[in-house]
């Protein structure tokens, strides 16, 4: 993004935290961290084939530490860092990249938008997570 | 020489260029067939920008940053088009959820760039392990539009209700366009995405067991000792629990970060480190020749169809 796009883009966002606020804030009933997965999260499942007790973001987290697995799955109240086996990416046009290690770092394993798989490097090794645009793959 | 066997890795190193950001050397080493790597054949000190960082070679299984470009240019002219016929004008497209040519660029260059960690003693200095602040690019996107622009650009509001326009394509205006892109079967795409992630991984952890590597952490984790710090290996340093309790580097993990780039340095860690992972690549990719040369071949079909597009 060009310094103007993307100072364009963050007056447009200044100008539309109300909206954000008011309108396109999520309800209460699609919240992240509620252990149910739903539209534009990340899920990341204590088992795999997205089985077992899950955590829903929305953001990226560059450490999992803080957060544990909900509902009444396998897992259920196990810390999510490194004990994931399997996500879902219910975005439809952002690619969520689990690395193996905090901040962003080490080897990562990418789930495309409206996708699931079993992760690969980061299986029971997941430190953190950011979003990257699809095309070309470039993350935040 | 065959691309095959020129396994291209690289070794950061502390250029001293003037008024610039240590530069990453690109180092190119030669490997037969996946057993001992060779001497270095090459060193660049490009004056092309972005600089060139490390490679490994499953990344000829992933879209170089042209190709990627040249996806994005044609999926957001589609995009574009789209929108401009349901009533949003250039100005309130943007941002569109595709990077720049610029972006991809870096991005490719630098894809590796934090695989061990942090490696650049300005970025160590002035962020520790923490990543150099960035966009939330997802964030960035969903915020900068209304309810309405996002009814035509993805078919529903951010809170995920489904647009009642009939005159929006499914999935809107990036929904079509990805629909209009996609040539190669998905389940195809999706098998060859899950074998390069298995090859690399099996590499990566192959690696960590590889004497080399080991003997490699073991004079890191001596040079980090006689700088006072006690980690075994790595990237133990870099997940150690107290840096991540806050959003910012604090002073304890700037001096640990700095010594930490200089042991990678002075021990040769990262070189040690990249080549052996490189040979495990090669050796477990030659295991699956025929799947990978099947799946780049589904990436360049990807390819043909936006150029197509956009000429």
């Amino acid at each position: 993004m060009t310094p103007i796009r993307r100072l364009a883009a963050a007056v447009a966002a200044t100008i539309m935290t109300s909206v954000l606020v008011a309108g396109v804030s999520p309800p209460a009933s699609a919240a992240e961290h509620d252990g149910s997965c739903q539209g534009l999260e990340l899920c990341l499942y204590y088992n795999s084939g997205q089985a077992g007790a899950l955590h829903d973001f929305r953001y990226r987290v560059s450490d999992f530490a803080p957060y544990r697995f909900l509902g009444s799955g396998k897992g259920s109240g196990v810390p999510v860092k490194n004990n994931a086996a399997s996500a879902a990416n219910r975005d439809g046009y952002f690619t969520a990249r689990v690395y193996f290690n905090s901040g962003y770092a080490g080897p990562a394993d990418d789930v495309p938008p409206l996708s699931a798989r079993n992760l690969g490097d980061t299986y029971n090794d997941n430190a953190s997570f950011n979003w990257c645009h699809q095309q070309p793959l470039v993350c935040g | 020489m065959t691309a095959r066997v020129l396994v291209r890795t690289a070794v950061l190193l502390a250029l001293p260029v003037a008024g610039c950001a240590a530069a990453p050397a690109d180092v190119a080493v030669e490997s037969s067939g996946g057993s001992a790597v060779g001497g270095v054949v090459q060193a660049r000190s490009g004056a092309a920008s972005p600089e060139a960082g490390l490679t490994l070679p499953l990344d000829a299984y992933a879209y170089t940053a042209a190709e990627d470009q040249l996806l994005g240019q044609s999926a957001a002219a589609r995009v574009r088009d789209c929108a401009a016929s349901l009533g949003l004008d250039d100005a309130t497209i943007d941002p569109l959820p595709f990077g720049t040519a610029a972006e991809a660029a870096t991005a490719v260059a630098g894809r590796h760039d934090r695989r061990y960690a942090v490696a650049d003693p300005e970025v160590a200095a002035a962020h520790g392990y923490h990543p150099p602040s960035t966009t939330d690019v997802r964030r960035e996107f969903y915020e900068a539009h209304t309810d309405a622009e996002l009814e035509v650009l993805v078919g529903v509001a951010a809170d995920g209700a489904v647009t009642m326009r009939d005159d929006v394509p499914d999935g809107g205006c990036l929904g079509a366009a990805a629909r209009a892109g996609a040539v190669a079967s998905e389940p195809a795409l999706r098998a060859g995405q899950d074998l390069v992630s298995s090859v690399q991984s099996d590499a990566w952890h192959a690696a960590l067991a590889d004497a080399r590597v080991l003997d490699a952490f073991s004079a890191w984790s001596a040079c980090m000792s006689e700088a006072g710090y006690q980690y075994a290996a790595p990237m133990d340093a870099n997940d150690d629990p107290r840096w991540w309790t806050s959003d910012t580097a604090g002073a304890d993990e700037i001096a640990t970060a700095v010594a930490d780039v200089a042991c990678k340095e002075s021990t040769g860690l990262i070189p040690a480190w990249s080549a052996a992972e490189a040979d495990y690549q090669t050796q477990f990719i030659a295991a699956h020749q025929a799947e990978l040369d099947a799946y780049r071949a589904l990436l360049d079909q990807q390819v043909s169809a936006a150029r197509t597009s956009v000429e």
